[in-house]
């Protein structure tokens, strides 16, 4: 019989991982109640401790640094979620290091993770071709990838969703909801992920027969709530003959502050101007108008990363691979046919 | 008296060579040898020299920050304000996330110890953990982001009871009667606080104990508000109104409401705490305590340079920020 582990004890007792630990380790600052619950649940299960976890409590600094883009979006420490599951599943502590889309952060903390010894690093960079970067396996430092397409002559492995469908997923969806101009908005356009998405819209849109120009593209600096808006602004302020009727963001924090401008100017979503976003985080089922998404399995792409990670770092005839996930479409409100008007009350009203 | 490898050799029993072991590749050292090496390593206090080991670590420009759940946007929120300002002082940021787990956040202590770290920065699972002293003891400055003063030390927070206040004062002026509270089941959050607050206002307003009914769940998080919204329907008399321990929690209820068409404010209003950006972007913008959490972060960060710079006059603040009621149409319609 496999031995019974804290995350079983957690589901049992409706509490999280952390929960049975401090009941664990600091009795103490858990609620009577909650304890009580959770020893229960350790008794009837037969749960003994385990071993790895104590050495990662022990503090032995085995560690493992996560390098990405933007700390803001729940994309991000959702993927880094899983990483963190793995890493510890492993026995090792798991650094994080926000490099807010800036080179020269990126640069500093590869620098100084590297002096650091870490054991190894998953990355989602801003620049692949980067050369601190690409130095860094021959030194000693083995790096993954994350959120970067396979690469076949790679000195690394790599980790993520296939984007080039996912872009053609969403839009493939749009056209058959009868929209005929479609607005892309995204940005930077040397992140391959936010390239890969258009290029994908773009395969829909040749699919189906539509020119070229039928597919608007709103370039945008980086993949914000900001910058979402502002594109929101971009498409509103269009001629309304050649305003596009549907707009593709390439990530759900754009999508939603798309939404929040579209609401604010009265453009009622989605009878006059359907949304999809990228991701599906947490936030998108849960806005003004649910938002219909493309969903990535980033706990998963954490999970995997990490594990290929502490596989490099320990299996000397390691071959790199490169790992794919297929992406999914949400459908939510914000693109359903010409269902309920959703309007924001606005004040003046 | 430093701790030395040779010390913890002899009174474990073993040779140097073995604690080295122990220390680098635990993996191959028996687990039995490995527990008493271990056990007196914790017993003498030993913290391993990273630094010896390397010729240039670069350590001294790193800060350490161990926040509570890496999902709530909050800690990214707070994040960014200690990013923003170590930035400007030339420190890089390694963030630690202790999931409200007492043994992760003990283990992260120790990981970013060993590694030689100017300071650390910690939103605590529990007041009063001796590690942190132990920390202090050795040499590596410590400030603590939290509501709770258990001693003589820099620290930041946010006045928690007037948050509570301003919540339930808001409703109490909008003629709710009764309102309930979904608070923590684990004292990690400063949700006693907040009830604390609200019981004030309802007193001010000459009204008992009674008005406010606890609803309490496992975790603040979206999932755990849409459980509490179930049972705050199944409540009678129904609460007319609801207090959420944060906005997470109060996502979730929300989008339970709209579930089962039950109309939002008219039939339940909801407050929540901090003023995520998420918030103002829900079905039915959200009225919510916000929390100055960048602020927090930067203000934070400028008491552990302080301490860090080993000024010998250096005296210990403790900064408390304060809240503000954000009234959107959750409340208001």
């Amino acid at each position: 019989m496999s031995r019974v582990s804290v995350k079983e004890v957690a589901h049992a007792a409706g509490v999280s991982v952390g929960t049975v630990s401090n009941v664990l380790n600091r009795p103490e600052i858990v609620r009577a109640e909650t304890r009580f619950r959770v020893q229960a649940e350790m008794a009837r299960l037969g749960f003994v401790r385990n071993e790895s976890a104590r050495q990662l409590r022990q503090g032995h600094s085995r560690t493992l640094a996560y390098v990405f883009l933007d700390a803001t979006n729940p994309f991000f420490t959702d993927v880094a979620r899983g990483a963190e599951a793995a890493a510890e599943e492993a026995g090792l502590a798991l650094f994080l290091c926000n490099s807010n889309g800036d080179p020269a952060r990126e640069d500093r903390y590869l620098d100084l993770l590297h002096q650091q010894r870490v054991l190894g690093i998953l990355i989602t960079a801003l620049d692949y071709a980067n050369p601190q970067l690409r130095t860094l396996p021959q030194q000693g430092t083995p790096v993954v990838l994350v959120d970067h397409p396979a690469d076949i002559a790679s000195a690394w492995c790599s980790v993520a969703v296939d984007d080039t469908l996912g872009g053609e997923v969403a839009v493939a969806h749009l056209l058959e909801q009868g929209h005929e101009r479609i607005a892309f908005a995204g940005g930077p356009f040397s992140l391959p992920q936010i390239t890969d998405r258009l290029e994908g819209a773009r395969l829909a849109m040749a699919a189906a027969g539509r020119p070229e120009d039928d597919l608007v593209v709103l370039e945008t600096d980086d993949p914000t709530v900001a910058t979402g808006r502002h594109a929101a602004q971009r498409l509103i302020g269009l001629p309304r003959r050649r305003r596009p009727t549907a707009i593709f963001c390439a990530n759900d924090v754009m999508a939603l502050g798309a939404l929040q401008q579209l609401l604010l100017a009265g453009v009622s979503v989605p009878s006059e101007v359907a949304i999809v976003g990228y991701d599906d985080i947490d936030f998108a089922g849960a806005a003004a108008v649910p938002l219909t998404s493309v969903r990535q399995p980033r706990d998963k792409l954490g999970r995997t990363a990490t594990e290929l990670l502490i596989a490099e770092t320990t299996d000397n005839g390691h071959e790199h691979q490169g790992v794919s996930f297929v992406p999914e479409l949400m459908v939510r409100d914000s693109t359903r046919g010409k269902a309920r008007r959703h309007r924001l009350s606005s004040p003046a009203s | 008296m430093k701790v030395t490898v040779q010390l913890v050799a002899r009174r474990a029993n073993v040779s140097v060579g073995t604690v080295s072991n122990v220390l680098n590749r635990p993996q191959i050292v028996a687990p039995e040898t490995r527990e008493r090496v271990l056990r007196v390593i914790d017993e003498l206090g030993f913290v391993r020299n990273e630094s010896a080991r390397h010729l240039r670590t670069g350590a001294g420009s790193i800060i350490g920050l161990v926040i509570l759940d890496l999902s709530n946007p909050f800690f990214t929120d707070l994040a960014r304000g200690v990013e923003e300002r170590a930035s400007e002082a030339g420190y890089s940021v390694i963030v630690c996330n202790s999931d409200e787990d007492a043994a992760k956040e003990d283990a992260y202590m120790r990981v970013l110890e060993q590694r030689g770290v100017q300071g650390m920065l910690i939103v605590p699972v529990a007041p009063g953990n001796p590690g942190v002293e132990r920390l202090r003891a050795r040499g590596t400055a410590v400030v603590r982001v939290t509501h709770r003063t258990t001693q003589d030390e820099c620290g930041v927070g946010a006045d928690d009871l007037l948050g509570g206040e301003l919540a339930m004062g808001h409703l109490l002026g909008l003629g709710h009667e009764r309102v309930a509270y979904i608070t923590s089941a684990s004292h990690v959050w400063p949700t006693d606080e907040r009830r604390e607050g609200a019981l004030t206002a309802a007193r001010k307003d000459g009204k008992g104990d009674d008005v406010l009914h606890d609803i309490s769940v496992d975790h603040l998080n979206v999932a755990h508000g849409r459980d509490a919204a179930e049972r705050l329907l199944g409540t009678r008399p129904r609460p007319t109104a609801v207090i959420c321990a944060n906005d997470l929690v109060a996502l979730g209820v929300l989008q339970v409401m709209i579930r089962y068409g039950v109309r939002v404010p008219d039939d339940m209003a909801i407050v929540g705490f901090d003023d995520i950006e998420f918030a103002s972007a829900a079905a039915i913008p959200l009225t919510s305590v916000r929390l100055p959490r960048r602020l927090m972060g930067r203000t934070a960060t400028d008491l552990l340079l302080a301490e860090a710079s080993g000024d010998p006059d250096h005296v210990h603040r403790r900064i408390v920020l304060q809240p503000e009621l954000v009234v959107r149409q959750s409340t208001i319609g």
